[in-house]
């Protein structure tokens, strides 16, 4: 299930609230531990097991570990944990990446091997790194094992953040599974995250990604420079305002629920540096690799090579998360290789240039990049980059590329301009500040975005049959 | 001293404004909360007492019902998805939600809609289609067979462009169009010098102001085909063509297949149907399949129903058969698509005979009418997008010998593929 549906939003959505506050206190996490087992089981029934497993599984790791620290047998606990790190990663690794693995073994091996590709289980990416940071954090002593399993379960399962983050660390959330507060402002704020993302989601990002499917589908040596870049344009909105949507909505859902959530995206767009788009974008999933990778490797107070060798090990980890696919492993080396190169080579010159060309800079590379992510090979990569400098001799501008973008021209400005806090902050100063209708005038935008969302949302399973006489 | 003053005073003016704030803040936090319940329960409670409707009149299909509830159907999770386009199906006040996203659409300056192009003054086209290549060139190598086998018969050939590749002048600025004279020109170019083929590409160009397509449908006009018909009367060796004719309206009332597509209902169309004067036109038509005989080609209860184009011989048939009164020896074989359904209104008075036959729905055996009624020429007729992706011509055409699977077979195959125009 997702959220950007009309049975989440009225059906899902209210059942579950319905329920949540009429229940008393101490049985919301069991309320919230089943509505989330139903949300995960609603796509893919059978996977459900799997959540279960991963659960329990980890939860008397937890208490395992904890009770070999607590007898001192470190042996025994070393071995527990590497264990539980094994089978984390193992399913993870099943998963998600047994098709590419199979399809590649297969390439090199002078015989082939039949396999079937495996439905890939929602959100498998994002609860693993969940119990992975649980498993960790115990064994490191950082926190308490959990020993009320529904606690436990509802951390790896919440359905707000269950299939797109953020990935949540244990021990930000630990007091909140205990107790927290819930109250109408904060179900109220919780509203207003939601009713943003849901409108970047529904309203921006799937309205660009039409565009952008209609010119990906193009033939690549068609492609005008200018066309080119309108495609790839589009993506970078969509890719934002689809994922950083998804978030807020979590993020809200939380707060309705009384849990916070750490913020995921901070414009990312407006980065001055690769090494700030970075701190900017996917900042749980960059917390992550930094607390459990990045810094067990030594980080940056290491030699210069081990360094370097840091910072290229947390970059194709990073890119092969994203997806089973060579160009996802490509475009994490291409963010190594530029991340050392802001923090060594370029780190001078950098400091130097003005800051309209440093937004040019990362916007460049930055965009560049999302043409190796969205591209299904790396052969359609090239290629199409090569249509965005031209050097498929189809030319600089044609009336696709014009009528592109007359088509698209408003909705990519307004979807440029918001994705830096210009338009939010100055929505803000104007609901806040003197005068009397303002908040409700800002409430009425909310509710705008609200209805014309659900429009769009009946109309996407608009369908029409037109010729019932066959 | 009078400086502590000033920062005590802006501390105090800082620590007002920071209220201010802060409860301007909590004040839009819990209108939002209320906003979204009421909402929630507005929505939910008119989804929970409008009754579920089979059928939706504007996007003229069955809607999806409440799903059986069952162990089976929820570990497969067809239930699930089934009851998720329950609800959306189901949805209170469908029509309202889908005409304000189109109006939202419009607002943003798209100008395209569900593969149809919003076109200026409400004009709506198709998106053209791509060339089915192996079905293209398996019709056109039939064609010519046929001609082949047939060298004592006329054989006409010709193809109508769409309204996107004509309306040049009401179309979105710079919208991507296919060239469909280059697939004129190609298709031509493959049937050989034994069929004669009649471009109409120029005719219809030159009027183009003159409503020759509908607005909401993807078919062409009467006018249009009337247009086409003045243009190749000569070629098709008809002398002394019917200039003057009676035009009768007879609904302003339709909303055709584009409309419905787009979901863009501003326009409607009129539908008229042309009377050649002072030419004697009597005759008679038989709609095998339903065994029926009538004195008009046009049903006129089809202008109760959506599809208002079907006013002509009720829609598309296997085999439509019209004799007239007309003196002349001549017996035409027309093979078509619907866009002849408007056109045989102009041929009744110069054959004695006309046998029309949709191929996409015609499995017996075509060298059977030929000889039984004496065929003296034949004509096909398609539009352009219609015949670039049909996949039905070649297997008519055929004979016996050069069918590889039996008739039965090759039934299945065709009615399972559903053609995109009519």
């Amino acid at each position: 299930m997702i959220f950007s549906s009309i049975f989440f939003l009225y059906v899902f959505l209210p059942i579950t609230l319905l329920i949540y506050f009429l229940m008393p206190k101490p049985g919301r996490n069991v309320v919230l531990l089943i509505v989330s087992l139903i949300f995960y089981a609603w796509g893919e029934p059978i996977y459900i097991f799997l959540m279960i497993f991963s659960i329990v599984f980890n939860y008397l790791t937890g208490i395992e570990l904890e009770y070999y620290q607590e007898t001192g047998d470190w042996k025994k606990e070393r071995f527990c944990f590497w264990l539980s790190v094994a089978v984390n990663l193992g399913l993870l690794g099943f998963f998600k990446y047994y098709g590419f693995f199979m399809e590649n073994l297969n390439a090199i091996l002078p015989f082939q091997i039949p396999y079937k590709e495996l439905p890939l289980p929602i959100g498998i990416s994002f609860y693993t790194f969940q119990t992975l940071s649980y498993v960790i954090d115990v064994y490191r002593g950082n926190v308490r094992a959990q020993r009320n399993l529904i606690s436990f379960g509802l951390y790896v399962s919440m359905f707000p953040q269950l299939i797109a983050g953020p990935i949540v660390q244990y021990s930000d959330i630990e007091k909140q599974l205990k107790k927290r507060k819930t109250s109408l402002t904060r179900f109220g704020e919780g509203t207003t995250w939601f009713l943003r993302g849901l409108g970047k989601k529904v309203l921006l990002a799937n309205n660009i990604g039409m565009a952008f499917d209609t010119i990906v589908a193009m033939p690549t040596n068609e492609l005008s420079v200018v066309t080119a870049w309108i495609g790839c344009l589009a993506y970078t909105m969509q890719i934002y305002y689809d994922f950083s949507g998804y978030s807020d909505m979590a993020i809200g859902l939380g707060k309705m629920f009384g849990f916070e959530f750490m913020k995921n995206f901070d414009y990312p767009y407006i980065s001055k540096s690769i090494t700030e788009f970075w701190r900017r974008w996917h900042i749980s999933l960059g917390s992550w690799f930094r607390e459990y990778v990045y810094i067990p490797l030594g980080g940056n107070r290491v030699s210069l090579p081990k360094c370097i060798r840091n910072i290229f090990v947390v970059w194709i980890l990073t890119g092969f998360w994203h997806g089973a696919e060579w160009n996802f492993m490509l475009w994490g080396l291409y963010y190594g290789i530029l991340l050392f190169l802001e923090k060594y080579v370029l780190k001078g010159v950098m400091e130097k240039l003005p800051g309209f060309l440093k937004h040019i800079y990362t916007m460049f590379f930055v965009m560049t990049g999302w043409v190796f992510f969205f591209s299904g090979s790396m052969g359609k990569a090239f290629s199409y980059l090569g249509a965005m400098f031209g050097m498929n001799g189809a030319g600089f501008i044609d009336a696709t590329a014009r009528y592109y973008l007359k088509s698209n021209f408003w909705i990519l400005l307004f979807a440029s301009i918001c994705a830096t806090p210009v338009i939010y902050r100055g929505f803000r100063s104007f609901a806040f500040s003197k005068g009397k209708y303002k908040v409700g005038i800002s409430v009425f935008v909310y509710g705008g975005i609200l209805i014309l969302s659900t429009a769009y949302l009946v109309n996407a399973t608009y369908n029409p049959f037109l010729y019932f006489r066959f | 001293m009078e400086n502590r003053k000033r920062n005590a005073r802006y501390a105090q003016k800082m620590a007002r404004r920071r209220k201010r704030i802060r409860i301007k803040m909590r004040k839009q936090y819990r209108l939002s909360a209320w906003l979204l319940l009421l909402s929630l329960v507005v929505i939910v409670t008119a989804n929970a007492i409008k009754k579920d409707s089979d059928f939706s009149e504007t996007e003229n299909r069955m809607l999806a019902q409440k799903p059986e509830f069952g162990w089976k159907e929820i570990s497969d999770g067809s239930f699930m998805k089934d009851y998720e386009s329950y609800v959306s199906d189901q949805f209170v006040g469908r029509d309202w939600w889908i005409s304000l996203k189109l109006s939202a659409d419009r607002l943003l300056g798209k100008k395209e809609s569900n593969g149809v192009y919003l076109g200026k003054e409400k004009y709506l086209m198709e998106v053209l289609s791509k060339p089915d290549e192996i079905n293209l060139e398996r019709n056109l190598n039939a064609a010519a067979d046929f001609q082949k086998r047939h060298p004592d018969l006329n054989f006409f050939f010709t193809l109508i462009p769409n309204a996107a590749y004509i309306l040049t002048d009401y179309m979105p600025a710079d919208a991507p169009v296919r060239d469909q004279s280059k697939d004129i020109e190609n298709i031509k170019n493959k049937l050989g010098s034994g069929i004669h083929f009649l471009d109409v590409t120029d005719t219809l160009k030159e009027h183009q102001a003159d409503g020759i397509y509908y607005k909401t449908d993807h078919h062409w006009t009467s006018r249009g085909a009337y247009e086409v018909f003045q243009a190749i009367a000569p070629e098709l060796q008809i002398e002394n063509p019917a200039l003057e004719y009676e035009i009768y309206p007879v609904t302003d009332q339709f909303s055709g297949t584009l409309a419905s597509k787009s979901g863009y209902r501003k326009a409607s169309d009129t539908i008229e149907i042309y009377v050649p004067k002072d030419v004697k036109n009597d005759y008679v038509v038989y709609y095998p399949d339903e065994q029926r005989k009538t004195a008009s080609m046009y049903e006129s209860d089809r202008l109760e129903q959506k599809d208002k184009y079907e006013v002509f011989f009720g829609g598309n048939h296997a085999l439509v058969d019209i004799t007239t009164t007309c003196e002349q020896e001549r017996c035409l074989l027309l093979f078509k698509d619907s866009y002849a359904n408007s056109f045989v209104q102009f041929l009744t008075p110069y054959f004695r005979e006309i046998v029309m036959v949709d191929p996409r729905y015609y499995y017996e055996d075509i060298e059977n009418v030929i000889s039984s009624k004496r065929v003296t020429d034949v004509l096909f007729l398609y539009n352009v997008n219609t015949f670039l992706s049909d996949n039905s011509l070649a297997d008519v055409l055929a004979t016996e010998s050069d069918m590889p699977e039996t008739p039965e077979s090759e039934t299945e195959e065709k009615s399972s593929e559903t053609p995109q125009n009519s």
